[in-house]
Parts: structure tokens; sequence; C-alpha cells
């Protein structure tokens, strides 16, 4: 009957370390444990290991209340009906949490305002500089131009743009007008990220010089068959066609 | 409530160390400073016990002990009588030594305790000096000692907790699961499991 319960199984040796390890049964239980613990001699290793080690740990030494505890105890019930309520601010301020989280925000709001300070060109450069620069480099700043006059152009936008000046006006256009140099000092003098601004032909002018003297005519542009070319009007080189002096265009 | 206090009163009047804890609880809500150093005396070594396994610290055990009767004291008008007093007061002690268990674990890279600090990072058990030469029984037998204390301390605070309040404190399954408010099944578990790695551990002393 008794071995019955508790059969020499691997559902038997289960059954009896279950009800060891719970310390919870009754006489005839504690019975049936025995008898199958002394067939079996894995569940009576587990058994006396569990003894011992239920013997191991009540044998810890028990320490002594130090003889102050009644008078500690009595300092601290004094101390806490003196003790003022900490409000709920005042005990969330004292965790350690909130200091750590107050470096921590410090610390990225430091950075923040670095990582902002250091890119000012895209954002502080007023627009008046920029023209600035524009009239100092006149030739290179309006290089959109001749893409919007030409999308056939296949040449270099100052080289198409001088060809056709030169032709229309008979003017010889100097090389310093497009040269590659003024090129370069316009792209030195525009910001990064800041793109060519676009002219269109009403805001240009072209600037013939005649020796000493000048004019400025209107820029516009008319369309022979498929090809757009520039044009400027009123050119009139009759007064130094005896000079000598070959009249200039310059793009402005 | 009446009738409790009344009761309470009526057995203070024998004398304290006859009332029961309930009753006792009840007078120290009504301000009897003589019910409370009863309660005091009676839990005072249990709990100081207790709270040093759980953290195998002499002085922190003396405080969070004291801790544990200043709450007690301080809220005993809202003691409902659910369970048993000595539940309840094993709970408030398993709670503030959990606490403290937490709180060492946050701050363990800046630990205060390093001379105290045995090379396989576990407190050492505290041991008062004792200037007698020792046999080598007591010498054996403080070594054991040693090694339990060390090896409690490196269980899991879950598996501690339920074993010490087993195997330690010598508390009933029922009393273990109000005092953690877990399930039978899982504080069995726990003790289990608490046992199984401490086997393992003191092998050579088993």
């Amino acid at each position: 009957m008794l071995l019955k319960e508790f059969p020499l199984t691997p559902t038997g040796c289960r059954l009896v370390q279950q009800s060891l390890d719970m310390a919870d049964f009754n006489v005839v239980q504690q019975i049936a444990i025995l008898s199958h613990c002394q067939k079996c001699p894995t569940c009576q290793k587990y058994s006396q290991e569990l003894t011992n080690l239920r013997a191991l740990l009540i044998s810890q030494v028990r320490i002594q209340v130090p003889n102050d505890f009644d008078i500690k105890l009595r300092q601290k019930i004094a101390a806490s009906k003196t003790a003022k309520p900490i409000s709920f601010w005042g005990q969330w301020v004292s965790q350690p949490a909130f200091g750590v989280s107050l470096a921590a925000t410090v610390v990225i709001g430091v950075l923040v305002g670095v990582s902002y300070y250091r890119q000012p060109s895209i954002i502080t450069i007023p627009t008046s500089s920029t023209t600035e620069v524009s009239n100092n480099v006149t030739p290179i700043t309006k290089q959109p131009l001749t893409n919007n006059i030409s999308d056939t152009v296949n040449q270099s936008p100052d080289a198409e743009a001088k060809r056709i000046l030169s032709e229309r006006a008979k003017v010889r256009v100097p090389d310093y007008v497009a040269s590659n140099e003024n090129r370069s000092l316009a792209r030195k003098a525009r910001p990064l990220n800041q793109a060519p601004k676009q002219l269109s032909l009403d805001e240009i002018d072209v600037e013939i010089h005649y020796g000493s003297a000048s004019r400025t005519l209107p820029l516009s542009a008319v369309t022979y068959g498929s090809r757009p070319v520039l044009k400027v009007d009123n050119v009139s080189t009759g007064e130094n066609k005896n000079s000598g002096i070959a009249p200039e265009a310059k793009i402005f | 409530m009446s009738s409790l206090s009344y009761s309470a009163e009526i057995d203070l009047a024998n004398g304290v160390s006859s009332a029961t804890d309930h009753e006792l609880v009840m007078a120290i809500g009504q301000g009897d400073e003589a019910a409370f150093q009863e309660i005091v005396h009676r839990y005072r070594n249990q709990i100081i016990n207790f709270i040093y396994r759980m953290l195998n610290d002499y002085d922190r055990a003396t405080d969070l002990s004291q801790e544990t009767f200043l709450r007690i004291y301080t809220s005993a008008h809202k003691y409902q009588a659910t369970y048993s007093f000595s539940t309840y007061i094993y709970r408030i002690a398993a709670n503030l030594a959990i606490s403290e268990l937490r709180q060492r674990k946050r701050r363990r890279w800046v630990s205060f305790l390093l001379p105290f600090r045995s090379h396989d990072d576990t407190e050492q058990e505290m041991e008062f000096p004792d200037q007698a030469p020792l046999p080598d029984e007591i010498m054996i037998d403080a070594e054991r000692r040693k090694a339990v204390s060390i090896a409690i301390q490196s269980l899991p605070e879950k598996y501690r907790l339920t074993l010490v309040l087993r195997d330690v404190e010598g508390l009933s399954y029922e009393e273990i699961t109000e005092i953690t408010s877990l399930s039978e099944g899982t504080v069995k578990s726990r003790i289990n499991r608490g046992r199984n790695l401490l086997r393992d551990k003191l092998q050579k002393y088993i």
C-alpha cells in the first residue's frame, strides 16, 4: 500500500523529493518516504543532503541585540515626532536620481548650444552681403543667365555669352570678363550651401566701353529659328570707328 | 473597534506580558508606551536576526530593526488585524531589507565596503574578535558558518528572502505567502531553487 504511493520509479522519486522539500507530511507519509529512501540510494542521498543543509542553516549564530538598542529607538521616535514632514518635491529633490538627471540635462543643453553656434554661415549671413559679392564678381554670379536663354548651348556659359555679344555688338569682350580666375573668386566668395542666384534678362545690363567712355545698355534675348541669342539694342560704335579703339563689353 | 480597545484595556490591566500581539498594537495606537516596549522585547531578536541574514551587516541590521519598530509605532493606529502581527512586522522588515539590498546594488560601483569584501566579491561574515586560542573544532565550525553565510549572501534576492524566512527563521509557508504577497506555489518554488543553489555551493559541508 505504502510502496505503491512512492514506487521505485522516476515518478516515485520525484514525489518523494517534492515531499522532502516541503517537509510537510503526516506520519503515514513519513513512513512511506523512509521506506522508499531505504531502497533508493538517490533519494537517500537527497534526503541526507537536505537534512544537513537545514541543520547548517539553523545552526547559524544568532546575533545579539546591542545594549543601546532601546535607547536609540527612543531617540529615533523622539526625532520622528519633532521632524517636519518633507514635501513631495523635497523628497524628489533629495533623491540621488535627481542630481544625475539635472547633470545630464545641463550637459545635453551645453552640447546643443555649442552645436547651434558652430554653424552660423547658413543662418546668419545677410542677403546684402551676397549682393555685394555678386557685384564684385559680376560675370560669374550671372552664370545661370545662359541657362535661361539657351538650353541647347553646349559651350561654357561665359564663352557662349562672349561669342554672342561679340557678334551682335561687334565688340571685343576681354578675357578677364569671364576668366577662370573670376569664376574661382566667385566660387570662394559665395558661401557654401548657397545656390547661385537666378537672374532674369531684365536684371542684366551690358556695359559697352569705348576707350575711356562707356555706355550701359539693357540686354534682351531674341530667338532666331530655334536658337536663342542675346541682343543688346542701341549699340552705336560710329563715333569710335576711326579711333582705333575697340569697344569692350562687360556683363554685370 | 471600541470592543477591541476595551478588550485590550482589560488584558493590559493584567500586565502587558500577558496581552496578545493584537491587543498590544491596539494599545500602542492609543499611545501606550508600555505596550510598545513589550512588542519591541518580543520581536527585536527575531527581526534583527532576520535582517542580518538578509544583509550580513550588523550595524545596518540594527538600524533597520529600529526603523521597523519606529514604523510600527507611528502607524499602529492604521494596523488592521487581517493577518497575524508577526506577519505584519516581518513584512515591514522584509521590505526594508529588500529596499536596502536594491540601494546597495545601485551604488555598488562606489562601494565603500571594499576593505571588508573577500576576493570573490561577497561580504565577509562579521566576526567579533576573540583573543582566546581556538580549538580545531571551533575553527572548523566558524569556517563552516562563514561559508554558509557567504553562500546565503550570494543567493539572488528573491530566493534569499524566502529561504531565510523558511529555513533560518522557521516560518510556515502560509506566513511566508502573506509576508511576500506571493502565491504558495511561487514561494515553494523559490525556496526549492534557493536550496538547490545552496546545496551546490555548500557541497563540501553537507
